[in-house]
């Protein structure tokens, strides 16, 4: 049975939503309800074409980094994917499972993504579609990695390296994850290396700003921990700087930065100018995006604030939070101390090796 | 009877005057904050809305010296027709002891106006208001308002002889301007629906009237007004943390708990909105009907599921709900906003969390119908109940308020001012001084007579807002197919405000025009404005809504027979 629905408006309506200055936040809830209620009428019709047409209509929301925690959109991703698997579309089946494990990774449901990037990555082979396979695949890296299995997620990596031609810049992407891996085992220099030669790679390719921006914190990151804060700082304005041109569409990868970069000022114990950044962090991430993988990180942070500002009950209770939190994922507590001593602990060995070079610390 | 405005302020008339004056494109009066930006840039020195704020509660006054910015304060007034007459204009300056405007100044204002298009004042009265073709001092209702010594006075003393400089913590504008929702729009909308984002970003919201809030004082409250109470206790640290508002429907709580929302939020207070409308219906969302649940449907489940996904958390139940609400809050200034409690099952339960919830910087606003019943209310709590309103003096300065509010709409409601006062008493007697119901009758007023609606039947509270509503609701369908547009524009409007649909000009627009209705729609909205007080918030793009016991009148109400 078909069903009368108006997919002009509906495209209208999606070009509106994820439009560079347009914050989604800003759209009340009626002009969202336009897609649960078509989602409905074509589900009551058992229209799946149409079903699959509205989740594809909606792609550049879910590609985005603001909204994907709205239950309308995660129900008509899940009714999508059902409705591929019920036709047998088995590319379109293969991009739903991929962007579903790019959002799962996005909020922390990193074995869920797993599942999904595999799945993904199994049916693109199917269809012969190898480099979509190959970028799914890819993917399984970070979610190895935030699961603690740092060894596979650096063979996958090393695989996926091995059959990307030299020349091309989309290499930038395992080798930035490289970086991290590299960074995780404490060798900063050349994880500082690694993502220099990413940075080199993203910026030629074409709209890649973002992918820029995510690198670029990165390397701030990496750069503060080594003791050179003037040039951290240069790199984490330059990564901020790229983000007000997609306004409100990509404000996870914003609060990411925003959140890397108060960790190099908490160091130089600028700890209001923290507390505010982390809030507006905070803001961006928590209201639409459920993006858990970073609030629990950004309550981290506020932790460490408290603690070094001596409200000691206040740090108390935000790692209580972040407990909950990552309990709530699934997530152990070794894999947490293992990213407080790459996030925190790293600097703090840093800094004490920097003194002693001074001769302040013998 | 005699007027005595001699006994007014300066500040008092300044601030009538600033009031009346409108600012066409808005279509809203003048705000402080644009008095003084304008003052600024006439006069070429540096105001803000605190000087304004402040002249008008008499705290300060223009230097007698500085004749540049009175003249200046007088022109802009005269510009936005706060001021008609140059004997308003002097009436004005003699209040605050200041020498009448020369002739040359006379001149100047004259030569400010022409160059602004403006037609130039006269001296005389009788060419006084472009609304009322009455002066200020007419328009004001002729206060008091309870009889002075049982001789059916109503002098204008106790109008403008309010207690003598009250004690003010907050500026009486604080709230006044509409909040910029922002990226908090959507969650807002998802959890109070259309109307109550409507009350937060609507200009001119509300009109404070003393009278009708009761709230406890402590000796350290000596000469507070109520609502700068109520701000005291918010911001008091050790003050109670929840400040529940009572009242019968239509007595404005929701309006009152919006004002002080945007005031907390004014002063950077809070930075973040939440909470939840507890709800007795829902949307079936294949039939997209309304389905009417039975009273106590929403539960403290339904609560912490907003709460927790609202402060980004992934749901939790219970107890560990609140300790993971209140762990996330940590560091936060927020106020937690529940509407309709009366509705909740386990409503103390909820309140009890609340107290967990709440702290030095989070607040909580709980509104209800219903306020006996509650157990848990202790020391934290702060209880305020809405009263009707049944001085005079604060009845006449509603009604000419709402004259204020809504009389581009409704026209007619201008002609009502010369005699209010004359009727204040028995409006008061009828409708039990429930705000909402006299600006109904008001309406009806102004549409019949006053000697009309005394034949009122003998009901009270909420039986006489049905009959108000139900007797509009025969009256259009007795006026034809406009009379039935207007029937189906009320339904359309209560459905979509319900969705939480944001009904502009040219949805109605469209709407109509599926309908075949166009033709009818002008005459049909006209109608609604003068009968049923639909608010039209945005008078460039539309911004149309109505209040929320009309919404439940209009559930109520069988479909039209076809093709009427």
């Amino acid at each position: 049975m078909k069903t009368d629905i108006d997919w002009t408006a509906l495209q209208e309506f999606s070009s509106h939503l994820s439009a560079p200055g347009v914050d989604p936040g800003s759209i009340p809830e009626i002009e969202w309800k336009i897609i649960a209620q078509t989602l409905s009428e074509l589900l009551a019709a058992k229209d799946w074409d149409g079903v699959l047409r509205l989740r594809q209509t909606f792609n550049d929301l879910y590609a985005n980094d603001s909204m994907t925690g709205l239950p309308a959109l995660q129900k008509l991703d899940q009714d999508a994917i059902s409705a591929a698997r019920s036709l047998g579309r088995m590319a379109e089946l293969a991009h739903l499972l991929g962007a579903k494990g790019h959002n799962l990774h996005r909020q922390g449901y990193h074995t869920q993504a797993l599942e999904a990037f595999e799945e993904s990555a199994d049916r693109y082979r199917v269809v012969g579609n190898d480099r979509q396979a190959l970028e799914n695949y890819y993917m399984t890296s970070l979610c190895h990695r935030a699961l603690g299995n740092r060894e596979h997620a650096r063979q996958v990596l090393q695989d996926v390296l091995e059959q990307t031609p030299d020349d091309d810049p989309w290499r930038a992407h395992p080798l930035q994850v490289l970086a991290w891996l590299t960074q995780d085992n404490g060798d900063l220099p050349t994880a500082e290396a690694l993502l220099r030669q990413a940075v080199r790679l993203f910026r030629t390719l074409p709209k890649s700003d973002l992918l820029i921006a995510g690198a670029l914190a990165d390397l701030g990151e990496i750069v503060g921990i080594l003791g050179r804060f003037q040039e951290a700082r240069m790199l984490f304005e330059e990564s901020l700087a790229l983000f007000p041109a997609h306004k409100g569409q990509f404000n996870r990868q914003e609060a990411r930065t925003a959140l890397k970069y108060s960790e190099l000022l908490m160091q130089q114990g600028q700890y209001t100018v923290v507390e505010r950044l982390l809030d507006q962090a905070d803001d961006k991430i928590s209201r639409y995006g459920h993006y858990y993988d970073l609030l629990w990180q950004i309550e981290l942070a506020r932790a460490f604030v408290y603690l070094r500002t001596g409200r000691v009950r206040f740090c108390l209770s935000k790692l209580r939070s972040v407990f909950r939190i990552r309990r709530q994922l699934g997530l152990s507590n070794l894999l947490l101390a293992q990213y407080v001593s790459k996030r925190y602990l790293q600097r703090l060995f840093h800094s004490m090796k920097d003194l002693a070079g001074n001769g302040d610390i013998v | 009877m005699t007027k005595n405005h001699e006994t007014a302020t300066f500040g008092t008339l300044l601030r009538v005057h600033r009031e009346r004056s409108v600012e066409r494109r808005l279509g809203r009066p003048l705000s402080q904050d644009r008095l003084a930006r304008k003052l600024s840039e006439k006069t070429g020195l540096i105001f803000n809305r605190n000087n304004v704020g402040n002249w008008e509660s008499d705290k300060a006054f223009p230097s007698v010296e500085d004749r540049r910015t009175l003249v200046s304060l007088i022109a802009i007034l005269f510009e936005y027709s706060g001021i008609s007459t140059f004997e308003e204009a002097d009436r004005l300056l003699d209040a605050g002891n200041y020498r009448s405007l020369s002739d040359p100044e006379q001149e100047e204002i004259k030569h400010w106006l022409i160059k602004k298009g403006i037609p130039t004042p006269t001296a005389a009265a009788a060419t006084s208001s472009f609304r009322s073709g009455r002066s200020m001092l007419d328009d004001v209702p002729e206060a008091g308002l309870k009889p002075e010594n049982n001789s059916g006075g109503w002098g204008l003393k106790s109008l403008f002889h309010r207690p003598q400089a009250p004690v003010s913590l907050y500026d009486s504008e604080c709230g006044g301007r509409p909040i910029d929702l922002s990226t908090q729009r959507l969650q807002i909308s998802t959890s109070f629906g259309a109307y109550f984002v409507g009350l937060l970003e609507k200009p001119n919201l509300y009109l404070d009237l003393e009278s009708q809030i009761d709230c406890p004082a402590s000796s350290r409250q000596a000469g507070l007004a109520p609502l700068q109470r109520i701000f005291w206790h918010l911001e008091y640290a050790r003050g109670p943390r929840i400040l529940v508002i009572g009242g019968e429907g239509g007595m404005g709580k929701s309006t009152l708990s919006a004002k002080i929302i945007r005031c907390l939020h004014q002063e950077q207070a809070i930075d973040l909105i939440l909470g939840d409308s507890a709800k007795s219906r829902h949307i079936d969302p294949l039939s997209k009907n309304l389905v009417h649940v039975i009273q106590g449907f929403y539960d403290p489940a339904s609560f912490y599921d907003r709460l927790c996904s609202q402060v980004g958390l992934p749901a939790f139940s219970g107890k560990d709900a609140i300790a993971a609400i209140r762990d996330r809050l940590l560091g936060r200034r927020a106020v937690i906003v529940l509407d309709n409690l009366e509705t909740v099952k386990k409503g103390d339960e909820i309140l009890d969390a609340l107290k967990t919830l709440t702290s030095r910087d989070i607040r909580a606003i709980v509104t209800t119908r219903e306020i006996h019943g509650l157990k848990v209310l202790d020391s934290k709590s702060l209880v305020v109940q809405l009263q009707p309103i049944k001085d005079a003096a604060s009845v006449g300065e509603f009604l000419n308020w709402h004259i204020e509010q809504h009389q581009y709409q409704h026209p007619a409601l201008r002609n009502l001012r010369h005699d209010l006062s004359n009727h204040i008493p028995w409006l008061v007697t009828r409708t039990g001084g429930i705000p909402l119901i006299m600006q109904l009758v008001l309406s009806d007023v102004a549409r019949s007579s006053w000697a009309a609606v005394r034949s009122l039947p003998s009901l009270f509270g909420r039986d006489l807002l049905d009959f108000l509503y139900q007797a509009r609701w025969d009256e259009l369908g007795r006026l034809g197919t406009a009379g039935h547009t207007a029937r189906e524009v009320l339904r359309w409007i209560a459905r979509e405000q319900y969705h939480g649909q944001l009904i502009t000009s040219r949805t109605l627009t469209d709407w109509a025009v599926s309908r075949v209705l166009d033709s009818y729609l002008p005459a049909a909205i006209s109608y609604l404005f003068e009968m049923f007080l639909v608010t039209n918030r945005d008078s460039i793009q539309g911004n149309f809504s109505i209040y929320p016991s009309l919404v439940e009148f209009i559930e109520k109400q069988a479909p039209d027979p076809a093709g009427k």
